[in-house]
């Protein structure tokens, strides 16, 4: 057993404690060496830890702001300057530390911002997922009754979990997204915003105009911030979701673009392919496919 | 392994709410609040009533302060705290309250054993936020939700497998990064 298989092993044995067969194996496993005992101890324990977390998570800055307000007019009384750097200390660590929840306040709306450098998700109150690349904005409906977010900036994909009762908006500076229950990304760059349908159907709003976008051929669309024009190109630009959904589909694609698309996903400096291939049309599907998987079936399909 | 990145003895913490001093009244906030909020959820098992106990505590020592001399170590004296309000709390809203938490004696072994834990969550919490997304959220559906794998795969439509693999992805990295490679326990 390779070290992964054995972590799954021991999980699939702890999420199973009435399972006879399984402890024998783990017992006989344990029996082996004391390092195995080592291991599993160190992954129960953490696998017990875990477990007696809270759902949500406590965020000392805006707990330290709320009890702030209480403490305030105790503290005025006193010292009236040291209060306001206090305060304006809080303010700035709660930006500094990011990836976290805060209200802002008398309205319903919640801001967060994903913590610097990585790919972030939230589930929104209505289990339908954001998942958003570094350096995303976004504000949502805190009770969630109306479902509004507000992409403020970066890029985000969404989720949507079904509800033909309410409609999901999404806002993205001149742009409004509308759908029932789907899944798309909406990215806001400097001169456009641009929205890609990776799976049903949305319709897109902007200065007065509408587009029906679908997934599959025919997918994007931008609006530019000059003069909210809108623009659908042809072509199918579902693997620009990749990022989030670890999804890649190929339909009767040159192996060269596909091997220039697998290279970006997995961050690597190039997927190589041998010349008389390259104009070879290959079709391809890999989902949540580790790299090295991914680069094995892209030589078989390919026969390289 | 207990490490924690304030410390601050009795004296100094009681002196600080003599004096309402509130920038070390913040540093306390800053550096316990959060353990404190896992212990009061350890014994509540409710998100929000947990934080109300934790906020009540601070509020408390705040308004209080004049009165309060603390003894000892500050943490067990807050988690000793935290404890005892919980449990009221759960009284007063004619709640179970748990064998666990009436048996749990503040003694020093235990006080121990309790941060050691309670640090490791907050590990995990931290560390948590560095998984790739899709794996982190099977992972906070398994352990911080309590789902079992057959109902993550379910809702999220995705195998079994699927979900026992990146289970043991998070496993691994949260064991590779824990306190930079060293040994639990």
């Amino acid at each position: 057993m390779n070290n992964n298989d054995i972590t799954g092993f021991i999980i699939d044995c702890l999420t199973d404690p009435g399972n006879r067969d399984k402890q024998a194996a783990l017992n006989k496993w344990l029996e082996e060496s004391e390092e195995n005992q080592h291991l599993y101890a160190e992954l129960k324990q953490l696998w017990i830890a875990a477990a007696a977390i809270p759902p949500m998570p406590f965020n000392v800055d805006e707990g330290w702001q709320e009890l702030s307000e209480q403490m305030a007019p105790a503290a005025r009384v006193k010292r009236m300057s040291p209060w306001k750097i206090v305060a304006a200390a809080a303010v700035l660590l709660f930006l500094a530390a990011g990836g976290w929840w805060w209200q802002t306040s008398g309205d319903d709306w919640i801001t967060y911002a994903t913590p610097t450098g990585d790919i972030d998700s939230i589930t929104l109150p209505d289990s339908s997922m954001i998942h958003m690349k570094a350096g995303t904005v976004l504000a949502y409906r805190k009770l969630f009754k109306e479902r509004e977010v507000k992409l403020l900036q970066g890029e985000a994909y969404f989720d949507v979990v079904k509800d033909p009762q309410r409609q999901f908006l999404v806002t993205a500076d001149k742009s409004t997204v509308k759908v029932l229950g789907t899944a798309f990304n909406v990215r806001i760059e400097s001169t456009f915003t641009e929205v890609i349908v990776f799976e049903g159907k949305i319709s897109l709003h902007s200065g007065g105009k509408k587009l029906v976008l679908s997934s599959g051929s025919g997918n994007l669309a931008t609006v530019s911030r000059n003069d909210d024009e809108i623009r659908h190109p042809i072509g199918n630009y579902s693997n620009q979701c990749a990022w989030a959904t670890n999804d890649l589909v190929f339909e009767n694609e040159e192996a060269e673009n596909v091997a220039s698309v697998l290279a970006a996903h997995y961050h690597l400096s190039e997927v190589k392919v041998v010349e008389n291939l390259r104009h070879k049309r290959i079709t391809l599907r890999l989902h949540n496919t580790p790299q090295d998987e991914a680069l094995e079936i892209f030589a078989a399909v390919l026969d390289q | 392994m207990t490490q924690d990145g304030y410390h601050i003895s009795a004296e100094e913490a009681t002196e600080a709410l003599r004096s309402r001093n509130a920038g070390v009244f913040q540093k306390i906030y800053a550096a316990y609040s959060e353990e404190l909020f896992l212990l009061a959820y350890r014994w509540v098992k409710d998100n929000d009533l947990a934080k109300e106990v934790v906020q009540s505590l601070f509020a408390h020592l705040w308004e209080k302060g004049q009165q309060i001399e603390i003894t000892g170590n500050v943490r067990h004296y807050l988690y000793r705290s935290v404890t005892n309000r919980s449990i009221n709390e759960l009284k007063r809203r004619s709640r179970n309250v748990s064998e666990e938490a009436l048996q749990w004696q503040a003694d020093n072994a235990s006080l121990h054993e309790i941060t050691d834990h309670l640090l490791l969550q907050k590990e995990i919490i931290r560390l948590a936020q560095g998984l790739a997304p899709r794996c982190r959220e099977i992972f906070l559906l398994s352990r911080f939700e309590g789902m079992e794998p057959a109902e993550i795969a379910e809702r999220l439509g995705i195998t079994v497998n699927t979900v026992y693999f990146q289970l043991a992805v998070a496993l691994k990295y949260l064991r590779n990064h824990l306190l930079d490679g060293k040994k639990l326990q």
